[in-house]
């Protein structure tokens, strides 16, 4: 017991002036932070440790390590040690306990005290608003990637003489640690950053000390940090040594970067197979497209600037014929023929459809129906429909009608003669979203609502669904028996409980919040939804330095509960791209291209 | 003279695989998956390339003989110690352009023609070897005294992160029609002609554009061999202690 303590002494000793130098930093600074923020702001004393904290604790835990087995097992030392009549493992044993004991006091103390103060931040869990139980939590969380670091840079320091050579080994497994876990779908249990669920169903929290711990995720990281600590114990008792070299350490460190950066872009990028790509004239791009499996069109648009012309728009009809798609030639249409938003319009017999909003005054809005005639002279027809509330515009076919549904009313028109269409019927109608039931944990988001829907003769309603998630706005869009929501930086689905009575019934089922760092710093700005069957298409602007890309994410939604991203494709382009899911699954997709895109494996 | 350069070879033929590995991998992971496009991807490699491999190859050359205490029975050897410069510059040389061939013939055989034709790829690498052989040869010149591997990389470092600035000021100072210039110095733009970043970044800016691309490259070639020169004596100097 004496040999023990003095040995526990003597590493003491080694490692004091970390924690001294820690604490002076984890307390010192924020201590400086509050007092300046009292005299500024007058906001009372706001004691904030963990930006300190939280980003340094895991180098402290290297720094640490690299430290309390450097002092020691340099050759001659060493060498004194093995000759002292203590077991080398025993000795080691101690060393790293001590060494942990450092840092776990040095990083959680601070927090502590944060916690004790009241104001703990919640930097993990983003802008959710949280409890100080949950506050509490990130103790709970960081405690094992701290743990697991120094277990590593542990192992380093006992295999690698060369102190320089050990701590860049051990910052390579630090980076493999926190990153890896974030880009790796199958790893993301095991990510400090991952985006908690648990937080989402407080059913399934498991609870130490009245605070919520992901389960798995801690008894992976201590699984991992046991294993180090083996591997540091073998290597002592063995005499295992690593010679390192330059070679060895750029052989390391550069593997770890390029293996960070490919699973961080496979993550991101493209895996879709293109298997058709058309150019579009310079300046050109898609704005809309129509299909029905077989036949559609696509609208396209030219910037003056870009195209060096005035602003025209074009029609051009597609077919897909044994498995190739063909582009027929560019038709132009007049001016103003779309509305601005593009999204409008309908096409049958060589006749084009589209609905012209303005606003009259506040909250009042005309909608002008007019037709194109593709054929011969361009002739219009324009029926206009005086409405209020929301700008809401759909417009869909069925047989000899065109319904046009507005936010209160819905048009209906007879085109029995294509080019000439005839107002037959106005009435209000009332639709849309009515009730949100009971919001969930966190987040805000709601765990049932309620869609009533317009009751037009001749549809069912599941047709109706469909029809009017497919307008805008797109954040949201039916696949299968489930709809698919933007939320954030990710997706939430709902189940399709029931339809009845004129009415739709959801509840949350699951959702997907990126993994990916990369997916989340540089993607899903501005997301437009698509869903086909069991899938939905994500259209989003990739925030990437450098020319503008536009990226498209594949979910596969055929378990609600578990959406997950199954392919991704991204391409430069100026313009948002617009896609067209087919029913076997494959996509077109256009942007400053048209492109054909293969089907996702599922 | 074939077994200095054979030496060379051995010595500094992992230095040219890992440097050709990272590279192309990083170029060819980056077209696959198209993260960006292609032209900032490759931009990127190219500026990876730059700023690494001169740093690189300078702190292996004549800094980790004298480190491992080699340099001494190198020039202690019956052969002129200007043979032995000439050897470890074509060393560097290699080292400097060698991966970033390598990057050019991965990049155009992965996305050749799809965003940039192959001569656009090819006219990118080339510009950026340029930038490296010339970033290389102040490297070589200012550390080949250097005693440890460690002193000549962040003496290396402190070259690249100068010309980092002062090609930052240049662009800052150079005007175009829709950036006026920060002071209006009528000669800025002949100044770009000493940078070692003139052919990557310095023809981009129109003003630069309109100077002679064969005059840029014989002064960046004039200021090369006389750092060349000076490195040689400075190294040979050694010969004489």
């Amino acid at each position: 017991m004496k040999q023990i303590s003095a040995i526990i002494w003597k590493e003491w000793h080694d490692v004091r002036w970390f924690l001294a130098v820690a604490l002076l930093l984890f307390i010192g600074m924020p201590v400086v932070g509050a007092i300046e923020n009292r005299f500024t702001y007058s906001t009372g004393f706001d004691f904030n440790a963990s930006p300190w904290v939280i980003p340094l604790g895991g180098i402290l835990a290297i720094l640490t390590a690299i430290g309390i087995t450097y002092s020691d097992l340099g050759d001659r030392l060493e060498d004194f040690w093995r000759s002292r009549a203590i077991n080398p493992l025993r000795w080691i044993l101690i060393k790293y306990f001590v060494g942990l004991g450092v840092v776990l006091v040095s990083c959680i103390v601070p927090l502590l005290l944060e916690l004790r103060i009241g104001n703990l931040r919640s930097t993990t869990f983003g802008t959710i608003s949280i409890n100080n139980q949950i506050n509490a939590a990130t103790i709970l969380l960081f405690t094992p990637l701290w743990i697991v670091l120094y277990s590593i840079a542990f192992l380093c320091g006992c295999v690698i003489l060369r102190t320089a050579h050990a701590t860049m080994l051990a910052l390579a497994g630090m980076l493999l640690i926190y990153f890896l876990p974030m880009v790796l779908p199958f790893m993301n249990w095991l990510s400090v950053d991952a985006q908690p669920d648990w937080l989402m169903n407080s059913d399934q929290l498991h609870w130490l000390l009245g605070v919520p711990i992901r389960l798995g995720y801690t008894g992976g990281m201590l699984a991992i940090a046991t294993i180090a600590l083996l591997l540091s114990l073998i290597a002592i008792k063995r005499n295992w040594r690593i010679i390192s070299g330059t070679r060895m350490m750029y052989w390391s460190i550069g593997s770890t970067l390029v293996l960070l950066f490919s699973t961080a872009a496979f993550q991101l990028g493209t895996n879709l197979p293109v298997l058709q790509q058309f150019d579009l004239p310079a300046g050109e791009h898609v704005r809309l497209i129509r299909f029905n499996g077989a036949h559609g069109m696509i609208i396209t648009s030219a910037d003056p600037i870009e195209a060096n012309h005035a602003p025209q728009q074009s029609l051009q009809l597609i077919d897909l014929k044994d498995d190739r798609l063909t582009l027929g030639p560019p038709i132009k249409l007049p001016p103003q023929s779309l509305p601005f938003g593009g999204q409008a319009c309908a096409f049958r017999d060589h006749v084009l459809y589209s609905v012209f909003q303005q606003m009259l005054m506040d909250k009042t809005f005309t909608s002008e129906l007019r037709s194109t005639d593709l054929n011969g002279s361009l002739t219009a027809k324009s029926v206009t429909v005086l409405h209020s509330l929301n700008p809401f515009i759909g417009i869909f076919l069925r047989d000899q009608r065109l319904f046009m549904l507005t936010g209160d009313k819905l048009a209906i028109f007879d085109i029995h003669v294509p080019s000439e269409p005839r107002l037959i019927s106005e009435e209000k109608v009332a639709w849309g979203h009515v009730s949100n039931q009971g919001s969930s944990y966190s987040q805000g988001m709601y765990t049932k609502f309620q869609y009533r829907l317009p009751l037009i003769p001749g549809f069912s309603e599941r047709e109706l669904l469909a029809i009017i998630l497919r307008e805008p706005p797109y954040e949201r869009t039916l696949a299968g028996n489930a709809v698919a929501i933007a939320f954030e930086d990710g997706l939430l689905t709902y189940k399709l409980d029931r339809i009845k009575d004129g009415g739709a019934y959801f509840t949350l089922a699951g959702s997907y919040q990126p993994p990916s760092l990369l997916e989340r710093i540089f993607g899903n700005s501005q997301v437009v939804l698509v869903g086909s069957q069991h899938a939905v298409h994500a259209s989003q602007k990739n925030n990437v330095p450098g020319k503008d890309m536009e990226g498209i994410t594949v979910f596969g939604i055929d378990d609600p509960a578990h959406p997950r991203p199954v392919a991704h494709f991204a391409v430069p382009s100026a313009h948002p791209l617009i896609v067209e899911p087919l029913p076997d699954g494959r996509a077109i997709v256009g942007g400053d291209q048209l492109f054909l895109l293969g089907k996702p494996s599922m | 003279m074939r077994s200095l350069i054979w030496k060379e070879w051995n010595e500094q033929r992992w230095k040219l695989a890992f440097g050709a590995l990272m590279l192309s991998a990083f170029a060819m992971i980056g077209l696959r998956t198209r993260v960006v496009s292609d032209e900032t991807l490759l931009t990127w490699a190219c500026f990876l390339g730059v700023m690494l491999l001169p740093i690189l190859t300078t702190m292996g050359l004549v800094p980790a003989e004298r480190q491992e205490g080699t340099i001494h029975s190198l020039l202690a050897l019956p052969v002129s110690s200007w043979r032995i410069f000439i050897a470890k510059t074509i060393s560097g040389l290699l080292l400097c352009a060698g991966p970033m061939a390598c990057a050019a013939i991965v990049s155009i055989l992965v996305a050749g023609g799809r965003e940039l034709s192959d001569r656009e790829m090819i006219d990118l690498y080339l510009r950026s070897i340029a930038a490296s052989i010339v970033l290389f040869a102040w490297m070589f010149a200012l550390t080949v005294r250097l005693p440890t591997e460690a002193r000549a990389g962040l003496l290396a470092v402190g070259v690249l992160i100068f010309w980092l600035l002062a090609t930052a000021g240049m662009y800052a100072a150079t005007g175009s029609p829709n950036r006026p210039s920060a002071i209006s110095l009528h000669d800025v733009p002949r100044i770009w002609l000493v940078s070692p970043f003139v052919f990557t970044f310095g023809f981009q800016s129109e003003a630069v554009a309109m100077l002679s691309v064969s005059l840029a490259l014989v002064i960046q070639l004039a200021i090369a061999a006389a750092l060349w020169f000076w490195a040689a004596r400075r190294l040979t100097h050694d010969d004489g202690n």
